[in-house]
């Protein structure tokens, strides 16, 4: 290895693989995923996952890449959907062929073009104000939305036939496998779009004015410009995922355009963590797996779903991505072997909290919303009893527990820490 | 407009101003303290409606006013010491992301307790009579009570915080934490403190308010974004301003409501009686659009305007 560092050429080499390696990959899951998951609805939901990810890859370049908080993205992953279903529909009715894989981008086009209006709306100042205009927007644009029922359609929405444009590149769009196609070419565009522009010369500087905007205004750049650059870029994104979305439903209503599609954006792109590149796609892939998968079996899920954003709020800003890059951090260190017991204790204190929460979440929605079921239920293959004392005592034991096993533990972990780094310096002096 | 709309609009719009301001108030002081917008903070007015709703079916409504916000109050420092204060070395993002989640979750809580279909959390008998009678029709006096109970709350809160040693002490602890933490006063526990009382003001008007707003699990989410435009356009951390914009956009709904008037009407007075066909389906769709539909959209606008043209808010110090 240190022979390696010393020849120039294969550090850059090995540095370039390393780069492409994320990148191969994701290439290759997105070949692979459709052959072993065949099936409709299986497909579809891939198409959506993928949806997602371009979503929440366009929001962390304002929360991650900018830092700005946005209340309002899901404006423009609606506004998205309704600029590409209006084409559709106009496309057809003029007799047009125009390829449906395309369509996105008019889509991405309109909302880009949109993003830069609310951008210099939004973009003079970052922080509170930036989240307070953001949302004030996506509030004016949700209510003005009801008094146009001919653009955004009444309750149900404006609904399209994505086959009514005929054929291209040898599909027909009707298979659930082609919009798979479409997702998935989209999503390597778009990501390799965004992570190009991470390495521009405006992208370093959304980093810049993340960071200290007041020096990079002393440095001759208007930090106001490169806000609204970011805004527009990330709404252009998000208009992509929108047109993919009413492709793939076929149906764009007004619910698209509202705070829940905004805080759904909020929540996956900060819990897959916004330091990394890829870490918004990882949570948009585990937040939709919820969405879609979870609340099948509980009716619990949302109430996860934002305990598990306050879990990462408090606990692990670096989102679910940080936890993975510090696991394989730790488990590379030196001092893995001294550290793995104690993190091993720490791990199980945390599963007897999890599992004791779940319990008693379950326990409570039972008792309450759906006490029509019956007060008998089996979590995780445990019968529980809603009348029953020994059910809820599980559950509270398991949680006081964990808590109180936890608390002197992380203690140790960090005297066993302080006292390896104070180690680690010794030697180095 | 009769005057008889006008004024039932004026004693309405005051009403529910007062009973925004309730809300802002503690919104207010909480912003001060944290430099973050509370975003749970409607949700403590929901709990204190349900709070409200489930003592008074056990004990009666004027035992559930006290009770119930002294509950929300508890809840709320607890939030204070166990969440905020921990998450408070993240910076601002953290804080605010917090507060954001805890609504998402508060949410999902009361429905898993109450369900998800409203309440029926009724006028409590001993105030369901009709108060006064003018142009011959009656106002009820749950209503007036809510009004007087603002304004009480409004006045002993004013009292407090400018005439007692109390009230200095917080109003010190805002602005110079350091100084007065030198002085030998306890500043965190006066941050608990305060957001305890902002959070039990906010369960005041959740009790109050629950009988006449309809106690739903929607009612935070819906009234959260009215909040923010009341704080920001009464300028952040400003009591006076966020007074005077509560009754702006008590008044600007209330009375927006009550004006029965379309495009069509206007230009009928020109004459133009049927849209212009050549135009299409999106005139036709503005033509018939109503003075009290465009009642939802005027405070949102209202912000945006607010924060492009005078970012200090009416009465705010810094931008």
């Amino acid at each position: 290895m240190t022979l390696n560092a010393l020849d120039p050429h294969i550090t850059a080499r090995r540095a370039r693989l390393t780069q492409a390696l994320p990148w191969i990959s994701i290439a290759f899951t997105l070949v692979l995923l459709p052959m072993m998951f065949t099936g409709n609805a299986m497909i579809s939901t891939l198409s959506y996952l993928g949806t997602m990810a371009i979503f929440a890859l366009s929001y962390n370049v304002l929360l991650g890449q900018t830092g700005l908080l946005s209340l309002g993205h899901g404006t423009f992953f609606g506004l998205g959907g309704f600029i590409a279903t209006h084409a559709v529909l106009r496309m057809v009715e003029a007799g047009w062929n125009f390829p449906l894989p395309l369509v996105p981008a008019i889509g991405g086009l309109g909302a880009f073009a949109l993003g830069l209006l609310g951008g210099w709306l939004a973009s003079s100042r970052g922080g509170m104000p930036f989240a307070m205009i953001t949302l004030g927007l996506a509030e004016l644009v949700y209510a003005a939305a009801a008094l146009f029922p001919s653009i955004y359609g009444s309750e149900e929405g404006i609904s399209m036939d994505r086959m009514d444009l005929g054929t291209s590149f040898g599909m027909d769009y009707g298979p659930t496998l082609d919009i798979y196609v479409i997702v998935a070419i989209w999503f390597m565009i778009c990501a390799a779009l965004l992570y190009y522009f991470t390495k521009t010369p405006l992208g370093l500087l959304t980093n810049a004015v993340r960071d200290n905007a007041e020096r990079v205004e002393f440095l001759g750049f208007s930090a106001r410009r490169i806000r609204m650059s970011a805004y527009a870029i990330a709404a252009g994104i998000a208009g992509v995922a929108g047109s993919l979305a009413a492709l793939n439903f076929e149906i764009i209503t007004v619910n698209e355009l509202g705070a829940g599609t905004s805080t759904l954006v909020l929540l996956m792109t900060y819990i897959g963590g916004t330091r990394h590149f890829f870490g918004p796609v990882l949570g948009a892939i585990v937040i939709g797996l919820m969405k879609v998968w979870l609340s099948d079996i509980s009716p619990a899920w949302m109430m996860y779903f934002g305990l598990l954003f306050i879990f990462v709020v408090m606990v692990a800003p670096g989102g679910l991505a940080g936890m993975v890059v510090d696991g394989w951090t730790l488990v590379r260190a030196r001092s893995f072997a001294t550290q793995a017991p104690l993190v091993a204790a720490i791990g199980i204190a945390g599963l007897m909290m999890l599992f004791g929460g779940i319990i008693l979440i379950e326990l409570g929605y039972r008792a309450g919303l759906d006490a029509a079921l019956g007060p008998n239920m089996s979590v995780l293959g445990l019968p529980l009893n809603v009348n029953s004392v020994l059910s809820w005592g599980i559950g509270f034991v398991l949680v006081g527990g964990g808590a109180l096993a936890l608390r002197p533990l992380l203690d140790r972990l960090e005297t066993l820490r302080h006292a390896l780094g104070a180690k680690t310096q010794e030697t180095a002096v | 407009m009769s005057i008889e709309v006008i004024t039932f609009s004026l004693l309405n719009g005051t009403l529910y101003g007062m009973l925004l301001f309730l809300l802002a108030s503690g919104l207010t002081l909480i912003f001060s303290m944290m430099g973050v917008l509370n975003f749970a903070h409607a949700s403590f007015f929901m709990i204190g409606a349900y709070f409200g709703f489930e003592i008074s079916q056990v004990i009666g409504f004027f035992p559930a006013l006290i009770l119930a916000p002294i509950l929300v109050g508890l809840l709320g420092a607890f939030v204070e010491r166990f969440g905020l204060r921990r998450v408070h070395k993240f910076g601002h993002l953290g804080e605010l992301l917090f507060t954001f989640g805890l609504a998402f979750v508060i949410e999902e809580a009361v429905q898993m307790i109450w369900g998800r279909s409203p309440m029926d959390y009724q006028v409590p008998a001993a105030l369901d009579f009709t108060a006064f009678e003018i142009f011959g029709t009656g106002y009820p006096a749950f209503r007036l009570f809510m009004l007087v109970m603002s304004i009480a709350i409004f006045a002993a809160l004013a009292l407090l915080l400018t005439r007692t040693r109390v009230g200095l002490i917080v109003k010190a602890s805002l602005t110079h934490p350091e100084m007065v933490s030198m002085l030998g006063h306890d500043v965190p526990l006066v941050f608990m403190s305060v957001f305890g009382v902002g959070s039990a003001l906010a369960g005041v008007a959740g009790v109050i308010g629950g009988p006449i707003l309809i106690t739903q699990p929607s009612m935070a989410a819906s009234l959260g974004p009215i909040l923010f435009v009341i704080v920001v356009v009464g300028g952040l951390g400003s009591l006076s301003g966020a007074f005077i914009a509560s009754l702006l956009i008590g008044f600007i709904q209330t009375f927006a409501v009550a004006i029965d008037l379309s495009v069509a009407d206007v230009f009928a007075l020109m004459g133009v009686h049927e849209p212009p066909a050549a135009f299409g389906p999106l005139l036709s769709d503005i033509w018939t659009v109503t003075v009290s539909q465009v009642g939802p959209v005027i405070p949102y606008i209202l912000l945006v305007a607010m924060l492009i043209f005078r970012p200090m808010g009416l009465i705010g110090k810094r931008a």
